[in-house]
């Protein structure tokens, strides 16, 4: 935790360097969403940024996404940290936590605001020179600001690197 | 890790709200009724909230949370509603 | 693995009802604390009972919530036991077992026109309440909730009383998690 807090500081409050915001140290994932507390299924795309190594080791994953159930809608925005074991081999797990807003649009009720922590255990296996198959479960605990709440979410998706992606888009 | 995340519920926890108009009137409609009948009835979750040393609430947890604290204003409304209904002599405790 | 999450960090933090599937009869051991039974009626003809075995004269609000989907249904709860209201004819006509001699009972008959709609965070399920009634039940003695469908309509229930908590003993959790259609979806 502490070692996270360090990281976290010196992130703040380090001067911004050029090469640290570079399209290499972005990649963009597209996850499909299923929530099982809550039942609920979207896509939950995510952003992550390797501030300190373009190998991706250690990411800030910022998120937001759409879910869609029976009894209720959510708009899951997420903050937090992601570190990634193993980066340079072809199978990487990967251990995350940080914020997450699920922003619950409950059938018949009204909007309700709760902030949430999350932890997330994450896999991912590069099936291609630009592709990574991701999958990731990921628990959520309510009450930092709102009521006492539960969540686990289960994603699957595809994740690139931001200039193979807009490779591939200006292709 | 395991430890901030308690951290982090603790001050999510110290949520306490004040007991509710309509339950301080249903414990007195209830603490009138026992005297008429010489019972004691256990209605600690209405009363006030108190807490021990430990910050254990001991009293009034239906004031721990915002969430609880509806529930029971709700029922303590209700409560006297439908004790009018049932009964024609209540104490006036009781009478809304 | 929500089992572990739950017994290694949140159990003894959760503001949550313990939760216990609903049988023909229902004995709840320790009635001062908060639980949730849950149910279905799958025929709409089935009438559940709850014995609720109380040391001492109690005051507690007491709901029936249903899944938010099930618009026309409206479950209903009867408590039965000394010191309530003598049942009238009426009241015992509509009743689905005779009160016993010397019992009174108080009626939720879930009539509201419009029913709150409750979000319930731990579960995230969103459901209709028949709306919180505190209610004195002012004998040592044990009462029962009966639990039925007057209108015959089906569909899962749950049947909510009490606020104390107590998550001490982690097999509490248990029922939640091999009921999980039941309390999850």
């Amino acid at each position: 935790m502490i070692s996270t807090l360090s990281l976290l500081a010196s992130l703040a409050t380090a001067p911004a360097e050029a090469s640290a915001l570079d399209a290499d140290r972005f990649s963009v994932g597209l996850p499909a969403e299923v929530n099982l507390v809550g039942l609920t299924f979207g896509a939950h795309p995510e952003v992550l940024w390797s501030p300190f190594s373009p190998d991706g080791s250690f990411q800030v994953r910022g998120s937001m996404g759409l879910g869609i159930g029976p009894e209720m809608v959510v708009v899951p925005v997420s903050l937090g940290l992601r570190q990634v074991l193993f980066p340079t081999r072809r199978v990487r797990p990967g251990l995350g936590m940080g914020l997450q807003m699920p922003n619950f649009f409950p059938s018949g009720h009204g909007f309700l605001f709760r902030v949430d922590t999350y932890m997330e255990a994450s896999l991912d296996v590069r099936v291609s020179d630009t592709i990574r198959v991701t999958a990731a479960m990921s628990p959520q605990f309510g009450g930092i600001v709102g009521g006492f709440g539960l969540g686990m979410s289960a994603r699957v998706g595809v994740q690139m690197d931001l200039p193979d992606l807009l490779t591939l888009t200006s292709d | 890790m395991r430890y901030s995340f308690l951290v982090l519920f603790l001050f999510a926890c110290d949520k306490s709200v004040e007991q509710s108009a309509a339950c301080e009137q249903w414990v007195s409609c209830i603490d009138a009724r026992d005297q008429l009948n010489g019972v004691s009835t256990n209605m600690v979750r209405f009363l006030p909230i108190k807490t021990d040393a430990d910050g254990e609430i001991i009293e009034g947890q239906c004031w721990g949370n915002p969430e609880i604290s509806d529930l029971c204003d709700k029922g303590c409304i209700a409560g006297l509603e439908k004790m009018g209904e049932l009964y024609d002599d209540l104490p006036q405790e009781c009478q809304q | 693995m929500m089992r572990w999450i739950l017994l290694l960090f949140l159990s003894p933090l959760a503001f949550a009802h313990r939760p216990q599937p609903v049988e023909e009869v229902t004995e709840i051991s320790a009635p001062e604390i908060s639980h949730v039974i849950g149910g279905d009626l799958v025929s709409g003809v089935e009438a559940f009972r709850i014995v609720l075995p109380f040391k001492e004269p109690v005051a507690l609000p007491m709901e029936i919530l249903v899944p938010w989907k099930l618009e026309s249904h409206r479950p209903v709860f009867a408590v039965v036991g000394p010191g309530l209201p003598t049942p009238t004819a009426e009241q015992a006509e509509f009743l689905p077992f005779a009160v016993p001699e010397g019992n009174g009972v108080i009626i939720e008959r879930n009539d509201h026109e419009e029913r709150e709609v409750y979000f319930e965070q731990v579960m995230r399920r969103t459901m209709r309440t028949s709306g919180s009634l505190a209610l004195h039940l002012p004998a040592a003695s044990t009462y029962e909730v009966w639990i039925w469908s007057p209108e015959f309509t089906v569909g899962e229930f749950w049947f909510g009383f009490g606020v104390e908590e107590d998550f001490s003993d982690p097999e509490v959790w248990d029922p939640l998690f091999e009921n999980w259609d039941l309390f999850g979806w």
